[in-house]
């Protein structure tokens, strides 16, 4: 029996000489929540009125340089596009009407697309684009030889639902394979060699021509959506709604 | 036959005493694996001697807009500990160091940090461990590398010593590395460690929520 205990013994002892000695541990846990960050800023007036007064305005049309300027901030791969939007998403809303006259052709019902936009840098990421024109990037054309939809811009009732392959996007594409977005950057880190597909001044131009028909206004596969002869712009004040929208590309 | 009967009694008196000194032995090395244990008994044991953590166990970076992302965030004297090493005889000395955890249990590789969740499309780079950017100073300058941040290696289990066990260094010093016996109470310059953390994750992770656990070991040496 002895000799069974003395091991015993000796497991304490030895387990009571481990315990005696200074040995001490705390632990701190360190969490790091990383949140996705998008940020799309605008430093620029959020209002934008073209004033049609003068008979060279319908001519020439009213060209707004650098009336908006974007900067992006991104943690994440991102897409921006621009879209017009109104209540219902395919014409001006017709505020106020100059006159009321019974004229069957002067219409109040004048189609988004005649809002043009240009972009300073071009979309660096647009695989798998489908329509005629990517984004807003090629300067304004003439007015006296109008490439139809080539700056229109993109219109839609439901702002937010991105657009198809066939649409322009400021940068980056639908869907989610390569070159189909913008990685994550900032302008305010990006060096000024080359674009800075982070920072873009927009131009806006609106054209009615005369008769008043915008004959630039188009979709993205180049179909006119102008007025047609003899139908012309009614005088009045319109309004519609430019969103600029930034989101992950997932 | 009788014999042989005798020498498996033994054997079977042997097994128990083998177990317990198994079970006393691994208990505490287990549980503070990366800590010890330490091989001689100059200075007194817990709960004589020991090391308090004064401040919260948790501490959270939460990156929720660009400029932290970009620029960081540092968290000042977010962990203080205080020691207090009592001696058995003259040649107590002690080391304080800490180590990096990434609970590799959970399947985490051994660069990164653990990821708990990730948010939208997981794209870009899970953080590695040499992120997290570490500075520990007290009142007397005692840690080897007083006020100056530094990185832990990029490995589950890598290590920085904050006071090493070369040589004694006896309190009241006022000196770097300083490791005999003494106490904060007494000696609050030299056995209090305060500490600063910093992140600066950049635009390249990935988003999400991940952790890793720091663990703070005094271990008596030689």
């Amino acid at each position: 029996m002895k000799k069974r205990l003395l091991p015993l013994a000796a497991g304490l002892l030895l387990a009571g000489s481990a315990f005696a000695q200074l040995q001490d541990e705390k632990n701190v846990t360190i969490t790091m929540d990383l949140q996705p960050i998008l940020q799309l800023n605008m430093n620029t007036s959020d209002q934008i009125s073209f004033v049609f007064d003068d008979i060279a305005d319908y001519y020439g049309g009213i060209t707004k340089y650098g009336a908006t300027i974007l900067t992006v901030s991104s943690s994440v791969n991102w897409d921006l596009y621009a879209v017009g939007t109104s209540t219902n998403g395919a014409s001006w809303d017709n505020q106020m009407q100059y006159y009321t006259g019974a004229d069957p052709n002067a219409v109040s019902v004048l189609p988004l697309s005649a809002l043009e936009l240009h972009q300073s840098f071009a979309n660096a990421n647009s695989t798998g684009f489908t329509g005629s024109f990517a984004d807003y990037s090629t300067a304004f054309a003439p007015a006296n030889a109008v490439v139809i939809g080539q700056n229109s811009i993109y219109a839609s009732n439901t702002p937010y639902t991105p657009p198809t392959a066939a649409e322009k996007y400021i940068q980056g594409e639908a869907g989610t394979g390569a070159g189909q977005q913008a990685p994550g950057g900032s302008y305010l880190t990006v060096g000024s060699a080359g674009p800075n597909i982070y920072y873009y001044a927009m131009d806006y131009r609106i054209l009615p021509g005369l008769p008043a028909v915008f004959p630039a206004a188009g979709t993205n596969a180049g179909v006119s959506t102008a007025l047609v002869s003899p139908a012309f712009a009614r005088p009045g004040v319109y309004t519609m709604d430019v969103k600029y929208v930034l989101l992950e590309d997932q | 036959m009788r014999f042989t009967h005798f020498q498996t009694l033994r054997a079977a008196s042997l097994l128990p005493g083998a177990i317990w000194i198994l079970i006393f032995l691994s208990a505490p090395v287990s549980s503070e694996a990366q800590c010890g244990p330490p091989v001689t008994a100059n200075c007194q044991a817990i709960p004589a001697s020991g090391l308090t953590l004064s401040t919260p166990g948790n501490v959270n970076f939460v990156f929720d807009n660009f400029d932290k992302i970009k620029s960081g965030i540092t968290m000042g004297g977010t962990t203080i500990l205080r020691l207090n090493v009592l001696a058995n005889n003259a040649a107590c000395k002690w080391a304080l160091r800490v180590y990096i955890d990434n609970n590799p249990g959970a399947g985490t590789p051994a660069t990164d940090w653990e990821k708990l969740s990730t948010y939208g499309s997981p794209i870009g780079t899970v953080p590695k461990l040499n992120l997290l950017q570490f500075r520990v100073y007290n009142g007397c300058g005692t840690p080897i590398s007083n006020g100056v941040y530094e990185t832990f290696a990029a490995a589950n289990g890598s290590f920085i010593d904050i006071i090493n066990g070369m040589a004694l260094t006896p309190a009241g010093s006022c000196a770097t590395n300083v490791n005999g016996a003494g106490s904060y109470l007494t000696n609050y310059n030299e056995y209090t460690f305060t500490i600063d953390y910093r992140l600066v994750p950049g635009l390249a992770m990935t988003p999400g929520y991940y952790q890793v656990g720091l663990r703070f070991c005094l271990v008596e040496q030689p």
